[in-house]
C-alpha cells in the first residue's frame, strides 16, 4: 500500500480522535521516516492542547450576554403585544385561537371543496356564459343576433359608474333531439315544462305524452299542475294523468287536498272517484268533504253519500 | 438529540424565558467559540454570541428536532457569523496580545513566551483558513464536534470534512513550524 496516503488514512483517524492504539503505533514508525507528516501529527497536538481559541471571559460577561439577550426578546414580545399588529398578524392570532381555527379551517376547505367541485348549477352557469361570450364576440350586425341560437329576456341591469355594469338574464335556445321513451332528458324535460308552464296547448300535449310513462319526477310534477296550473283543462288533464298511480299515498293526499280546496266541481268530482276507487274508508272520505275550505256541492255530497250507503 | 435539549425547546416555544436562559448557559462557549475565531476579539465574539441567541430565539419555532439541537444551532452561528465577517470586512485585524497574558499567567516566562507565540502564530494562521475550514477546525479541536456531526453543520460530507481537517492541518504547520524549532520541515 501506498505508505503516504496510509499516513494520510492514519493522521485523518487521528484528527478524528478514532485512532486505535495499533494504528498510533504504526503512525509513530512511519513519521520517523517523514518528518513532514512528523510535522503534522506535532501540529495537531500542538491543537489539542489548545483548551480553547481564546480564553472564554468570565461567568459574569457571559451573564450579561444573556440577560441582554432576554432583555431584548422581552421587550420584543410587549412591543407586539401593546401596539396592534398589521391586519394579518391579528387575523393570525384570531386564528390561532381553536375554535376560529376550526371555522377558518372549514371555510377553507369549503372554498377549496367548492373549486375543485363546483355545484351542478355554478358550473352549468360558468359553461352557458363561456358559450355565450364567445358567441356574442363573433356577432357583428343584428343579423347575426338574430340567428343566434339563444335568446336573452327578463333583462335587469345596474351601473355601477366605475365602467362596469350588473347583468341578470335569462337564457333560453332550442333544442331538437331524438331519445329513448326511458332517457332521463326525456322524463326531466317534461316535468320542467309542467312546473314551468308555457302555454296550454304544450301542457296538455305533455301531459297525455306523460300518461304513457310512470315515474316519480313526471308524478310529483303531475301533482303540481293539479294544484298550481292556472288552467283547468290542465288541472283536469293532470288529475287524469295521475290515475294510472292507483293506491299511491302521494296521489291519495293531493286528491284529498283537491277535495277539500278544489272550487272545481268537476275536480273535485273526479277526485272523489279516485279516492273511492283507491279504497278509502266512507268516513275518511266523509270526513275530508266536511272539512272541506269551499262550499260543497251537491253532486260531490250525493257521491259521497251514495258510497257510503253501498260500502 | 441530547432529550434535555429538546425539553427546553419545548418550554421555550411554550413561553418560558427561564429556559431559553439555561439553554444559552449551555451552549453559550460553543457559540463564543465560533464568534471570537471570526471577530478576533472577546468583546466583539460576546455581542455577536448576543446577536446569534437572539437569532435562535426567533427560529427556534422552526426547529422541528429533524437534526440535532447543536448542529442546527452551529448552523445559525455559521451564518450569523459569517454576516458579521462581511459587515467587518474593512475592520483592521486585531492583536492577540489579551489572550497571551490572560491564558499562561501561571507559566515559567520563558514558556509563556513560548507558548504565547504559538498560539498567536496558530490563531494568525486560522484566520487565514477560509470560514468552512476554519469551522470545521474550531468544532473538531475546540468543541470535541465528531466529523459526522461537522458533516451535518456544514451540509458535506464527511470525507469532504476529513479532507478539510488534513488541509488545515497542513496550512497551520507552516506557521507552527517557524516557533517549534523541535519540528522539522
Amino acid at each position: 500500500m501506498n505508505i503516504k496516503r496510509d499516513l494520510k488514512n492514519l493522521i485523518g483517524q487521528l484528527q478524528a480522535g478514532t485512532i486505535s492504539a495499533a494504528d498510533r503505533a504504526r503512525l509513530d514508525e512511519y513519521i520517523k521516516s517523514h518528518p513532514e507528516f512528523a510535522d503534522l501529527v506535532k501540529t495537531d497536538q500542538i491543537l489539542k492542547s489548545e483548551p480553547s481559541l481564546f480564553p472564554f471571559p468570565g461567568p459574569e460577561k457571559f451573564t450579561f450576554m444573556r440577560e441582554n439577550v432576554i432583555k431584548q426578546i422581552r421587550r420584543h414580545e410587549e412591543k407586539r403585544s401593546a401596539v396592534p399588529g398589521s391586519i394579518f398578524e391579528q387575523l393570525y392570532m384570531i386564528i390561532l385561537r381553536p375554535e376560529m381555527a376550526v371555522a377558518a379551517l372549514t371555510l377553507i376547505l369549503g372554498f377549496f371543496l367548492g373549486r375543485l367541485f363546483p355545484s351542478d348549477k355554478e358550473s352549468l352557469n360558468s359553461e352557458i356564459i363561456d358559450q355565450i361570450s364567445s358567441l356574442a364576440t363573433k356577432h357583428d350586425n343584428l343579423a347575426d343576433l338574430k340567428n343566434s341560437p339563444y335568446v336573452y329576456s327578463n333583462v335587469s341591469f345596474k351601473d355601477h359608474n366605475n365602467g362596469k355594469i350588473s347583468l341578470s338574464f335569462d337564457v333560453t335556445t332550442h333544442l331538437d333531439i331524438l331519445s329513448k321513451k326511458d332517457d332521463p332528458l326525456v322524463r326531466d324535460v317534461m316535468a320542467q315544462s309542467l312546473i314551468n308552464p308555457s302555454n296550454i296547448g304544450t301542457d296538455l300535449k305533455t301531459i297525455s305524452y306523460s300518461q304513457t310513462m310512470a315515474d316519480r319526477k313526471l308524478k310529483e310534477a303531475l301533482i303540481y299542475s293539479v294544484h298550481s296550473a292556472p288552467s283547468l283543462a290542465v288541472r283536469l288533464k293532470a288529475m287524469n294523468g295521475l290515475q294510472q298511480y292507483q293506491n299511491d299515498a302521494e296521489v291519495q293526499n293531493a286528491f284529498s287536498k283537491v277535495l277539500k280546496d278544489e272550487p272545481s266541481v268537476k275536480m273535485r268530482l273526479m277526485a272523489v272517484d279516485y279516492l273511492i276507487k283507491s279504497g278509502m274508508a266512507p268516513d275518511s272520505l266523509h270526513r275530508i268533504v266536511s272539512e272541506s275550505n269551499v262550499p260543497q256541492s251537491p253532486a260531490v255530497l250525493i257521491k259521497v253519500k251514495n258510497y257510503a250507503n253501498e260500502f | 438529540m441530547n432529550r434535555s435539549d429538546w425539553n427546553l425547546i419545548e418550554e421555550v416555544k411554550s413561553g418560558n424565558l427561564e429556559s431559553f436562559n439555561e439553554l444559552m448557559i449551555r451552549h453559550q462557549q460553543t457559540v463564543f467559540q465560533v464568534a471570537v475565531s471570526f471577530t478576533k476579539n472577546t468583546d466583539d465574539a460576546l455581542d455577536l454570541s448576543q446577536t446569534i441567541f437572539l437569532k435562535i430565539y426567533e427560529n427556534l419555532n422552526k426547529f422541528r428536532g429533524e437534526s440535532q439541537f447543536k448542529t442546527w444551532l452551529m448552523r445559525i452561528t455559521f451564518n450569523e457569523s459569517n454576516n458579521w465577517n462581511r459587515k467587518m470586512k474593512k475592520r483592521k485585524m486585531e492583536t492577540f496580545d489579551e489572550y497571551k497574558t490572560e491564558k499562561t499567567s501561571d507559566m515559567l516566562p520563558e514558556d509563556q513566551y513560548l507558548a504565547s507565540e504559538n498560539r498567536t502564530a496558530l490563531l494568525r494562521c486560522l484566520f487565514e483558513l477560509n470560514t468552512r475550514h476554519r469551522l470545521a477546525v474550531v468544532l473538531r479541536y475546540f468543541e470535541n464536534y465528531s466529523i459526522n456531526d461537522i458533516a451535518a453543520t456544514l451540509d458535506c460530507s464527511e470525507g469532504v470534512v476529513k479532507n478539510m481537517l488534513f488541509r488545515s492541518l497542513q496550512k497551520l504547520r507552516s506557521n507552527l513550524n517557524l516557533v517549534n524549532p523541535g519540528v522539522k520541515r
